[in-house]
């Protein structure tokens, strides 16, 4: 795809966790290691009475009074500031300064005067009702292959409180995270760059943030947001990326919704076709003797269902909005933000829903003709009112591209999600006193700023690291341990191996290499480096500390007869195994190997077999 | 800025140190650097930037329109109960200004009712009054006289009941003071505040008012109580006895608890009443009088270990006519005379002859324990003993502050002494009990 032609325009929002030792603006600290719940808080929240009108106050009421707020309490990382018991205490100098470092390196200008704002939250994931935010840095930009990518703000702010869950009404939230110093960094409109391009200058920036060493690793301690746009479409947010390398895919995924969207667009006013008539009814009668199981289980579960009739329609639903997706699963997930469990409907194998009379007796009461497609949707309450948005919702992206909002899940899926009404108001935090930030501070701060992270892949890569492992041991929560035991001098190449594909090996067999720490690594490249043991014997010897952290590496190679072979024990096997009648130069390799197992080096065994061949 | 015309609320563009700012005009607040301007961002956030010489400021545009307070007509609903209400303050009656963030109080009790729509469902508010607006520990006998004026005459005119909105921080004393001068009381008269500010979605004073509004329209429950979050989560309220009741928590929602009683009441936002305490006075249509007489030469004193008693002179000589003592323990103050060792130095911190000398002089003066639970006792130590044989009397289970309030009504009422005496040990609104429930520690 030609994405300049598009005229691909995205900006990208990056929320990354500091790791620093106490919160924003109290002394719980932000570790969230703790497991143990030993409190629970009930909450209700209220919309305020100021600047939405009498409709939003109206929704909100209805929202929020059948939403009841349950937060856990968790020790040490939380207090009384968390639990919206306790004015904020000071801002957060340790989480200040990594944020003017970080304003620094990314060229912004910072205010004079820093303010703290509320900013009003309506989802319960603030006991407050608000976020505490600041901008900390304007205006600024990040060098990318010749160009200047705009930096629009900075903010340092608190991180919201986890969702555990939500049932029925009631939602549960882990106070744990709630407070925990987060930098909010938000790019202009990148325009002219492709996707990949798009997902790695969202890379490059994350490296800059990692490369402070003062954020946190793993997986939700960042998230990015990357909002789209293309000539024919409207700007769609495509919100709460925890893994960056699904970024390229989801913009890619977007990009053909919205071209698909236009192209079904033309197509239907081609046929003449620029609104869906509102045409539904409630079908339950006409489903009383259905041999399907899934409308038999709509109707036993109470529901109403109802037929929409969208007239010229046939075959557009299952026409793929983006690969893996059909328009008929993306208008299902839409009604699912509603409650609605799924839709069936005339594009699909209705035969294999045993559902094919049905659809005829339905097409017959709605005189919907075979260009016609036919949707059913089972509704529980608000009888219709579901179905009549479907309605709605087909009508406007016919008529034209409409902005939305969309969740982005493994693989780059991107499903509809239903924002929350209410304004996000942002007013002073009257609580905090407004920060000076004198320029003999930024001075001071702008000679300790970290070296760049793209020295530190020059450097890796001098190591002889490849491209690839270069980077992701740059990105490994193990970078500064790799860094401290190439001082040690351990193989680079080995280690970086190690930390990277071994680890992530391991992860993939369920073995719990959180158990590893560091003595544990290096006790083992020292085994390496003094070769008591190869290195192939590694991933053994690192599953078996994984799961016996309390053992030694020596008591592991042992137990695990991994020792190094010495030279004269590898000779005598290998002149043993090639002392066979017959046996061919490969074979014979493999024999040792299969002996040797881990013990000896493999470029050593291919030699010692040739030569004694 | 006077000179460029600027006004709060203008549309400007500052050019600073090559860089360029345009946003609008904020009010400065208080704290912070006075040489800063304030801008509001485009998108939302405010910086502020050191007015230096070399500041340029230009006019852009005309002001936004600084926001105004959201105000509710309380639409009267035919068939709900009439109660009154008045608002003297605190954090409940206050409001952010979104635009601004700057802090104002409320105006009126409409405003306050903006906040809760809900209470339209509950009660009629036949009257909404704002006598004063005050911080709660600003306030003096002056604001609780005309205040149980205000009461009386709203219950008299046939309200079924009063809520008042006020500062959390002394709330407990205006509550025991309108205790002793609502003579005849029959209805209930609830007093609620708020720990958090209105501006927020987690406003506890949401459900106090929920819950005052039940209590005043509903309960059968003729006392002045305070009403407030019962825990820190939002599930119900309790209507503490305005003479039984402290707030013992900075910060917290439920930082009022009832000591040395059980709270009278459990009540919930969905309306239902439980009835913890049948000690009080049932509902009637009898009519109140407000005996407001109240005597403001009292004091209220705290003894500690190495206080020094002259302080009590000075009372004396500024003509002081009460005198309540936060003793320790029992009702202890120092004496110096318990140690087996008596030496110079320690009756040096005796309180006993300045109490002797303050009541030589005609000065009451009561005992009451800075542990605040519990009752005084004048006999079970020879300490407690010497106060009682200098003239100081035992202010059974009263807590210290209400005490003093009670000492100051009672004072207003009779210049004898003896009369005075009596009438501190007599029960007037509930703020003695004879016997102490096992149950009301910490509840």
């Amino acid at each position: 795809m030609d994405y300049k032609k598009l005229g691909l325009k995205a900006g990208i929002e990056i929320h990354q966790q500091l790791d620093t030792r106490y919160k924003l603006f109290c002394k719980s600290s932000s570790g969230m290691r703790e497991k143990e719940v030993v409190g629970l808080i009930r909450r209700k929240q209220h919309p305020v009475a100021g600047e939405l009108g009498t409709v939003d106050i109206a929704m909100m009421h209805e929202m929020m009074r059948d939403r009841t707020f349950h937060y856990q309490l968790f020790p040490h990382e939380s207090c009384l500031v968390e639990t919206d018991e306790e004015p904020p205490h000071e801002l957060n100098l340790e989480a200040l300064e990594v944020a003017l470092k970080i304003a620094l390196m990314l060229n912004c200008t910072v205010p004079d005067e820093l303010q703290v704002m509320r900013k009003s939250i309506t989802d319960g994931s603030n006991t407050s009702a608000f976020q505490r935010t600041i901008v900390v840095g304007l205006d600024g930009f990040l060098k990318y292959r010749g160009k200047k990518v705009e930096i629009t703000y900075i903010n340092l702010e608190e991180d919201a409180a986890a969702i555990v869950g939500e049932e029925n009404g009631n939602v549960t939230y882990r106070l744990s995270r709630l407070g925990v110093p987060l930098i909010e960094i938000g790019t202009g409109l990148l325009q002219g760059f492709s996707p990949d391009e798009i997902q790695d200058i969202a890379f490059n920036i994350g490296m800059l943030l990692r490369s402070t060493g003062k954020v946190k690793r793993g997986i939700g301690t960042i998230r990015q947001d990357v909002n789209v746009s293309i000539k024919v479409g409207e700007r769609t947010e495509l919100k709460g990326m925890q893994d960056l390398w699904t970024m390229s895919k989801a913009i890619q995924n977007e990009v053909t919704r919205q071209l698909t969207m236009n192209d079904i667009r033309s197509e239907m006013r081609r046929k003449g076709v620029r609104r869906i008539r509102e045409n539904l009814m409630e079908v339950n009668s006409l489903l009383s003797n259905t041999h399907s199981k899934i409308l038999r289980q709509m109707l036993d579960s109470g529901a109403s269902v109802f037929a929409i009739k969208l007239n010229v329609f046939a075959g557009m639903l299952k026409r793929e909005v983006y690969p893996g997706k059909t328009l008929g699963k993306d208008l299902a997930e839409y009604v699912s933000a509603f409650g609605v469990k799924g839709i069936l409907h005339s594009d699909e194998d209705l035969a294999k829903y045993a559902a094919v009379e049905d659809f005829q007796r339905i097409r017959e009461h709605l005189h919907a003709g075979h260009k016609d497609a036919v949707v059913l949707i089972g509704e529980h309450k608000d009888k219709g009112k579901v179905s009549k948005l479907l309605i709605e919702r087909i009508n406007a992206f016919l008529e034209k591209p409409e902005r939305e909002t969309r969740a982005v899940g493994d693989d780059g899926h991107i499903r509809f999600n239903r924002p929350l009404p209410g304004a996000q108001r942002l007013y002073p935090e009257t609580d905090v006193i407004p920060l000076s930030i004198s320029k003999e501070w930024l001075k001071k701060l702008k000679k300790e700023l970290p070296e760049p992270w793209t020295k530190k892949l020059e450097k890796f890569k001098k190591m002889k690291l490849s491209d690839d492992l270069a980077k992701q041991i740059l990105r490994s929560e193990h970078m500064e341990t790799f860094e401290k035991f190439v001082k040690k001098r351990f193989q680079p190449i080995v280690m970086a191996n190690v930390f990277t594909n071994t680890l992530k090996d391991l992860q993939r067999q369920n073995v719990d290499v959180s158990n590893l720490t560091e003595k544990h690594f290096e006790e083992v490249f020292h085994s390496v480096s003094s070769k008591k043991v190869m290195k192939e014997a590694l991933p053994e010897i690192l599953k078996y500390l994984a799961e016996h952290p309390a053992d030694s590496v020596s008591v592991s190679i042992s137990k695990l007869n991994l020792k190094a072979l010495s030279k004269t024990e590898l000779v005598k096997i290998v002149k043993e195994v090639v002392s066979q009648p017959n046996i061919q130069f490969d074979k014979a390799v493999g024999l040792v190997m299969s002996q040797v197992r881990g013990r000896a080096d493999p470029q050593e065994v291919i030699r010692l077999v040739k030569k004694f061949k | 800025m006077k000179s460029k015309k600027l006004k709060i609320g203008d549309r400007v563009k500052v050019l600073k140190d090559g860089k360029e700012f345009q946003g609008f005009l904020m009010p400065r607040i208080e704290i912070g650097d006075l040489n800063s301007l304030v801008i509001k961002l485009d998108n939302g956030y405010n910086i502020g930037l050191k007015y230096e010489k070399r500041l340029k400021i230009q006019k852009m545009g005309q002001g936004i329109k600084l926001g105004s307070i959201p105000s509710k007509k309380f639409s009267r609903k035919p068939g709900l109960p009439s109660v009154s209400l008045i608002a003297t303050g605190g954090t409940i009656g206050t409001h952010v200004d979104y635009k601004t963030g700057g802090v104002f109080m409320v105006r009126t009790p409409e405003e306050i009712v903006a906040t809760t729509p809900e209470l339209e469902n509950i009660v009629n508010m036949k009257t909404m009054l704002r006598p004063f607006t005050v911080a709660s520990e600003d306030m003096n006998h002056k604001h609780w006289q005309e205040l149980a004026e205000l009461v009386a005459k709203e219950l008299n005119k046939g309200a079924r009941g009063v809520m008042v909105t006020h500062g959390t921080d002394t709330l407990h004393f205006t509550s025991a003071a309108l205790s002793f001068m609502l003579k005849n009381l029959t209805k209930p008269v609830a007093l609620v505040g708020a720990q958090r500010s209105p501006d927020r979605g987690s406003f506890d004073g949401v459900m106090n008012l929920i819950c005052g509004s039940y209590f005043t329209g509903y309960s059968n429950i003729g006392e002045v109580c305070v009403v407030m979050h019962g825990t820190t989560n939002d599930d119900f309220c309790f209507a503490h006895r305005g003479t039984k009741v402290r707030k013992m928590h900075t910060s917290r929602r439920d930082a009022f608890r009832s000591i040395n009683e059980i709270p009278l009441a459990k009540i919930w936002p969905n309306g239902k009443i439980e009835i913890g305490n049948e000690n009080y006075r049932r509902f009637d249509e009898k009519k109140v009088v407000a005996d407001t007489k109240f005597e403001p030469k009292v004091a209220l004193v705290k003894s500690y270990p190495g206080s020094d008693p002259e302080i009590l002179d000075w009372y004396v000589h500024k003509g002081f006519k009460g005198i309540v003592i936060e003793g320790s323990g029992l009702g202890h103050v120092p004496t110096g005379e318990s140690g087996v060792k008596i030496g110079e130095f320690d009756q040096k911190f005796s309180w006993i002859p300045q109490i002797k000398k303050a009541v030589e002089n005609g000065v009451v003066v009561v005992m009451t324990s800075q542990t605040l639970y519990g009752r005084v006792h004048p006999f079970v130590y020879r300490n407690l003993r010497l106060v009682y044989e200098a003239g100081g009397i035992y202010g059974e289970d009263m807590l210290p502050e209400v005490a003093y309030i009670k000492l100051g009504h009672v004072l207003g009422h009779t210049k004898d002494v003896e009369k005075a005496k009596q009438m501190m040990l007599m029960n007037l609104a509930g703020e003695i009990n004879k016997e102490t429930d096992p149950r009301s520690f910490l509840v």
